[in-house]
């Protein structure tokens, strides 16, 4: 065995010029600019008045009129009502399905997550129904029964409904936290003598309860923006909350961009306020190994009691996931929504209505299906920019360019919508009155999930694999494209589906940004709920959740295969 | 088919007198061009018209069809509150990317506003010639193309007892039983503006302790009507409660005598339109006699004076107008908007 | 034909230098081992080599071109080299055959020639037919040398290895030993090795550079370096070292005399400057140290001990043994027996015994 005749190496060149990381990489930078920096500019700039002219009259005409000020008390109070009430559901819940044997456990964390992904505006429109003080369904039982009825035009219905939104949050928190306790402590804790509930309030509780406290505040921050429910259930009731007092101020005409956008950066310090404790909070009393390595713990055989706690849990559930599909399938069906499901009161008409006469609910699928899909795609690509910028290389300003990243969680969507108008309203750069603003807010809204996602993924994935490429003789390109991005694509449709169904369903941004021309699904299900017309709202709604749950599936499957795939590269990078 | 009916001189005078003093400020209409209205060839080059409208969208798509049929021109419509539909305008002209070919909404307000900000352009066009002088701007810009008349509306089933006067609606028994309708960017704002100036803040006042539920649009309003949720309303759209109780919902509807407040809609042409000679011709045939016969098949007493009210509706000279004066509302609109919410709360766009 | 030259390069972490001003001559066709403790700047010099970072100080050159300075820094792909990372980085989603054609395929060969060289590397490694499995159907030693092959195909003048073997359990990583340094031996590639491990340093290399601190602490051949540590760091890493405080009585050429705290005196080698009165340690290798039950008839060179325990290292006894304050490790062959307790003495050859600075 001789020794191996080897040609010497490519001749070393120089580094090329053109440098395609650069650019793609910069491009990134300025769509992470041009969407959130520059509105935000606007906001602010906004606030004084500008550039009509500039003074502190938006700030003080905020801060002094009882229109402006009552909504602010109002916005606090929804948080924390929302706060506590989405924590009575999610917390038995979360301890249940994570400790204990309690029957449904799979079907109670599906219809969590299905609560979870339903536009909230729907699950209000379907608590008209259900609770409009006199016709609706419940209330009209309750009559028959002899027993009062639950207004539902109220602030606790408001903040009935949304809870029946958000208590995901603190669920899933809640659920991932007990998961990630190790059971070690637990048992060590029982060998001491300690019985099973002296071993919750004791050592289970205290450790989860950066979980409860955070998933509590969070829920209390989400329920502040949501637009939809405050719009249709709270106009109705007399009571305004921030982003439809925000809404008002710049739908009225003349719009008041000025007032609007202080009290923009008023729920804006509210939200960070929120999110600022919810960090500082879990950051420092954390105890919870991350990556859930240890012993599981036994779960609590419930006997007897499997399948009535199961059941009374799955009340809450019922109330916000099933129950408002299920109405607003019945009332899409019907001739008239009020009257009884028989035989003779069954129509399809309002699909009919719904995908082809009414030209904005068409248009408004549609759009809502290009813009989501544009939106969840443009957002997957600036999130894998950021990811990479801050996991590969070590880029000077890529700290600053993370903050602009996750920056957009602290803009509820009417906050966004005002800073968007501002700034795409007037040269140098005109999108108002086209279907590019809504793009930009849809993208906006999306980059911190986008970015989250693609950081995940990329985590997951050895930078020596792509260096590996490299060294091999792959440039920059080949080594994302042949490498990474198929190491990384499971994630990233995952991620891409996560954005794709709130942008689907978008209202708070939307509301504010859409002309004529270019309505969404969301807008049409408002408009055509503020004219009355509940069965095509129903049978729209109907479409809507149908695709939801499409891409939910679809979610689901991939996130099994998504931890396999995960599986063999950590095994083998 | 002709569907005109010449209503008397009366009417007409007592329409113009109420109006006169409200809807036009300074001098009456100019001796008018000779009319030749649209270019037909150039409108169907267009091919579209983009149009705004606070109108009822079961009347548009009325209007439209027979129009997109004859001219197989396409209409889209944007569809909202006068409000929305001018804030909408309003902001595209600021962005420069006015998309309406025309536009149409229940508030003369409005009208005043896009005027003075020169949105509009000056259209003479040969529909508008049977519209009293008094319904139109001196200076073209839009012309009045119905009226709305605010009713008193109730369930005929639960509604104890019946009312027949805006006083009737402030009686205790009608606690928690009241509906009222005003969008959160102040649409309705001015009907209740011209119901306190014709009887009073007071009477306003005395609704509010009743904690009257307010509904977006008359259209949802009806519905808690019909429904039973509420058991009257008061300043609902006349044609709104026509129609609840032409298709035999338990409801009922009535002009009341003492007077009855009357919102001027008009319709006029952004002067930035995309489609201009689309929009003008679809304007002629909006303002023409088939046009607002139409409107009138769908409950809207028309500003023409030779289009017949809705069917058994009264003729408008039986009724009492009450007309507010729009160039007040346009001007003092963010004081009526804070009046109205340190009385019912909640949002009203002020 | 690639001679690598490193002149005074550097690189700083958050403002901390890993590596502070390394000089490096790779001559063509050398087996080079970076070896020292983690955080030493060995892997942060094979990086550099990579171009995987830009130097903040100096230059890298290879056969007279420059790859590397802080302006200017050729990219990993035109550096002419290959590299083998500690977790292997095979690619999870491509089949072995696509791992290694890889690099031919960013070169443009043609499919032909492709497989050619793919199943001829994959023959050379000893993995004949494992083109099409997948490389997690592989064991951690399969793995390792697909790798290899991945690197090798494209014919590098320069390999770089990033402690390949420290995955590997000790019976695997004994045999890759042998078979690294046979590949390296019949391909005349620049072998650039990182690792912490002196054995496998010794085992492979033809120099090694023993890195501390970011600095270059010796290089030169595996025995020098074992036989002639140029400072108390060198001598303690390259394996179990007795060391002991001494003064420089006399010195003599390259040999001296010292005397240690309890008064015994050793002749020992001396390789750097050194006047009597000078501190110095005296370094003395466990196996380089006879235990003898009486004292040895010569004066010097030996000292006293008591014994303190044994250890069975396999081969050879290891024991413990006190002498003064110090404990020390001398090994003998398993034959022999001293009990704990038991006195002894310990004595080196003059040859064996390094006097450090």
């Amino acid at each position: 065995m001789g020794r191996l005749i080897l040609t010497p190496a490519a001749p070393i060149a120089r580094r090329a010029r053109l440098n395609p990381q650069r650019l793609v990489l910069g491009l990134g930078v300025a769509a992470l600019l041009l969407f959130v920096a520059y509105p935000l500019l606007w906001l602010v700039l906004g606030a004084f008045g500008l550039p009509r002219g500039f003074g502190l009259a938006g700030f003080t005409r905020s801060f002094t009129r009882a229109a402006n000020v009552m909504p602010m008390v109002n916005t606090v109070v929804l948080a924390l009502g929302v706060g506590v009430c989405s924590l009575l559901i999610a917390v038995p819940l979360a301890f249940a399905t994570a400790r204990t044997d309690v029957a449904l456990r799979r079907v109670l964390n599906a219809l969590a997550g299905l609560a979870y992904v339903l536009p909230p505006y729907l699950t209000a429109v379907a608590y008209i129904i259900l609770l409009g003080p006199n016709a609706g369904h419940i209330n009209r039982a309750l009559a028959w029964a002899g027993l009062p009825g639950f207004n539902i035009f109220t602030g606790y219905g408001v903040v009935f409904v949304i809870s029946l939104h958000v208590f995901a949050i603190p669920y899933f928190l809640i659920s991932e936290a007990l998961a990630s306790v190790d059971g070690a402590m637990e048992e060590a804790a029982r060998m001491l003598g300690g019985s099973r509930w002296a071993v919750l309030r004791r050592v289970t509780l205290p450790l989860v309860a950066p979980a409860i406290t955070g998933g509590g505040l969070l829920a209390g921050v989400a329920s502040m923006a949501l637009f939809g429910p405050q719009a249709i259930l709270g106009l109705p009731a007399q009571l305004v909350y921030l982003p439809t007092r925000i809404f008002g101020a710049i739908s009225s005409y003349p719009p008041r961009y000025a007032e609007a956008s202080a009290m923009s950066l008023v729920l804006v310090v509210l939200t960070v306020a929120g999110l600022a404790a919810q960090r500082l909070y879990l950051g420092r009393r954390s105890y919870v190994t991350v990556g859930g390595k240890g012993v599981r713990p036994a779960r609590w055989a419930l006997g007897a009691w499997r399948w009535p706690l199961g059941l009374l849990l799955l009340l809450p559930l019922l109330l916000a996931a099933v129950a408002p599909v299920a109405v607003l399938a019945l009332a899409a069906v019907s001739k008239v929504w009020t009257q009884a499901p028989t035989l003779d009161n069954l129509t399809l008409a309002h699909f009919q209505a719904a995908l082809f006469d009414n030209q904005t609910a068409v248009r408004g699928l549609l759009n809502s299906l290009k813009l989501a899909t544009a939106a969840a795609t443009v957002a997957v690509l600036i999130g894998v920019t950021v990811a990479y910028l801050d996991l590969r290389t070590r880029l000077r300003g890529r700290t600053a360019l993370d903050f602009l990243a996750i920056l957009p969680l602290g803009l509820p969507g009417t906050v966004l919508a005002v800073a968007l108008l501002q700034a795409f309203i007037h040269p140098p750069l005109v999108l108002y009155g086209t279907i590019w603003i809504l793009l930009v807010a849809y993208i906006a809204r999306a980059i911190p999930l986008a970015a989250r996602s693609a950081n995940v993924a990329l985590r997951q994935v050895d930078a020596s694999l792509e260096e590996a490429a490299r060294i091999t003789g792959a440039g920059w390109v080949a080594s994302i494209r042949r490498i990474l991005l198929p190491l990384i694509r499971p994630s990233l449709l995952l991620g891409w589906l996560l954005v794709f169904i709130p942008s689907l369903s978008e209202l708070s941004s939307t509301i504010l940004l859409y002309s004529s021309g270019t309505e969404t699904i969301s807008v049409a299900i408002y408009r055509l709920n503020d004219l009355g017309q509940l069965e095509v709202v129903a049978a729209l709604s109907v479409v809507l959740i149908g695709i939801i749950l499409v891409a939910l599936l679809l979610l689901q499957a991939l996130s099994a295969r998504s931890r396999t795939s995960v599986g063999t590269a950590s095994a083998t990078g | 088919m002709q569907r005109t009916r010449i209503t008397t001189p009366i009417t007409r005078r007592r329409l113009g007198g109420l109006i006169a003093a409200a809807a036009v400020a300074g001098g009456g209409w100019r001796p008018a061009r000779a009319a030749t209205g649209a270019d037909v060839a150039k409108a169907k080059a267009e091919g579209k018209v983009m149009l705004y409208t606070s109108l009822d969208t079961k009347i548009v798509d009325a209007v439209i069809k027979p129009f997109t049929a004859q001219y197989g021109i396409k209409v889209e419509y944007y569809r909202g509150g006068s409000a929305d539909v001018t804030a909408k305008l309003l902001a595209e002209a600021d962005a420069g990317q006015v998309r309406a070919d025309i536009v149409d909404a229940s508030d003369i307000g409005a009208f005043l506003a896009m005027k003075q900000r020169k949105l509009l352009r000056a259209y003479d066009s040969p529909a508008t010639a049977t519209v009293a002088a008094n319904l139109k701007d001196p200076d073209g810009m839009w012309v009045a193309d119905r009226l709305t008349q605010a009713v008193i509306q109730w369930n005929t089933a639960n509604a104890v007892p019946t009312p027949a006067h805006w006083e009737d609606l402030a009686d205790p028994r009608f606690m928690g039983k009241l509906a009222f309708f005003s969008s959160s960017n102040g649409d309705g704002a001015p009907r209740l503006y011209t119901l306190a100036t014709a009887f009073g803040w007071k009477l306003l006042e005395r609704y509010a302790a009743l904690k009257p539920l307010r509904l977006t649009s008359p259209q949802v309003m009806t519905q808690i009507i019909e429904s039973g949720e509420r058991s009257a309303g008061f300043l609902t759209n006349d044609n709104i409660a026509w129609r609840s109780k032409l298709q035999g919902k338990a409801t009922d509807y009535c002009f009341p005598a003492e007077g009855v407040p009357t919102e001027l809609g008009a319709v006029g042409l952004p002067a930035a339109a995309p489609h201009p000679n689309a929009g003008a011709l679809f304007y002629d045939w909006w303002m023409g006699a088939a046009g607002q016969a139409l409107l009138a098949d769908g409950g809207k007493y028309s500003s023409r004076a030779d289009v017949a009210p809705p069917k058994g509706n009264p003729p408008l000279s039986s009724l009492k107008l009450i007309v507010p004066d729009n160039q007040k509302l346009f001007t003092q609109r963010a004081d009526i908007l804070d009046r109205l919410t340190s009385i019912f709360g909640g949002e009203w766009g002020g | 034909m690639a001679r690598i030259d490193i002149t005074g390069l550097g690189k700083d972490f958050a403002g901390i230098a890993a590596l502070q001003a390394l000089d490096l001559v790779i001559e063509d066709g050398q087996f080079v081992t970076l070896l020292g403790p983690s955080g030493c700047g060995k892997t942060t010099t094979l990086r550099l080599l990579a171009g995987f970072m830009t130097p903040d100080r100096g230059r890298i050159t290879v056969d007279g071109a420059t790859l590397s300075t802080p302006q200017d820094c050729v990219v990993p792909e035109r550096r002419g080299m290959a590299m083998v990372f500690q977790t292997y980085a095979l690619w999870p989603h491509m089949s072995v055959f696509d791992n290694v054609a890889f690099g031919l395929s960013m070169q443009r060969v043609a499919a032909a020639e492709t497989r050619r060289r793919v199943e001829e590397m994959l023959a050379i490694v000893g993995l004949e037919g494992a083109g099409p499995r997948s490389p997690s159907a592989l064991s951690g030693g399969q793995q390792q040398r697909v790798a290899l092959a991945r690197s090798l195909v494209i014919r590098p003048g320069i390999l770089l290895l990033d402690e390949p073997l420290s995955n590997l359990d000790a019976k695997l990583r004994e045999r890759m030993r042998r078979e690294l340094k046979d590949l390296q031996q019949r391909t005349g590639i620049t072998f650039v090795y990182v690792t912490h491990d002196q054995g496998e340093a010794l085992a492979m290399s033809d120099r090694i550079a023993v890195m501390q601190g970011g600095t270059l602490q010796q290089y030169g051949p595996p025995l020098d370096i074992y036989e002639r540590p140029a400072n108390r760091f060198v001598a303690d890493f390259m394996g179990a070292a007795n060391l002991l405080e001494a003064r420089v009585e006399q010195v003599q050429g390259d040999q001296c005399q010292v005397l240690l705290a309890d008064g015994a005196r050793f002749t020992a080698g001396l390789h750097h400057a050194a006047q009597p009165g000078d501190r110095v340690t005296l370094m003395l290798r466990p196996e380089d140290l006879a235990i003898l039950p009486a004292a040895p008839a010569a004066a010097g060179n030996s000292l006293c001990a008591t014994v303190l325990d044994s250890t069975l290292l396999g081969s050879v006894l290891e024991y413990r043994l006190q002498a003064g304050p110090v404990v020390l490790r001398a090994q003998a062959p398993r034959g022999t027996s001293f009990a704990a307790g038991a006195t002894v003495w310990l004595a080196a050859a003059p040859n064996r015994c390094i006097a450090l600075a």
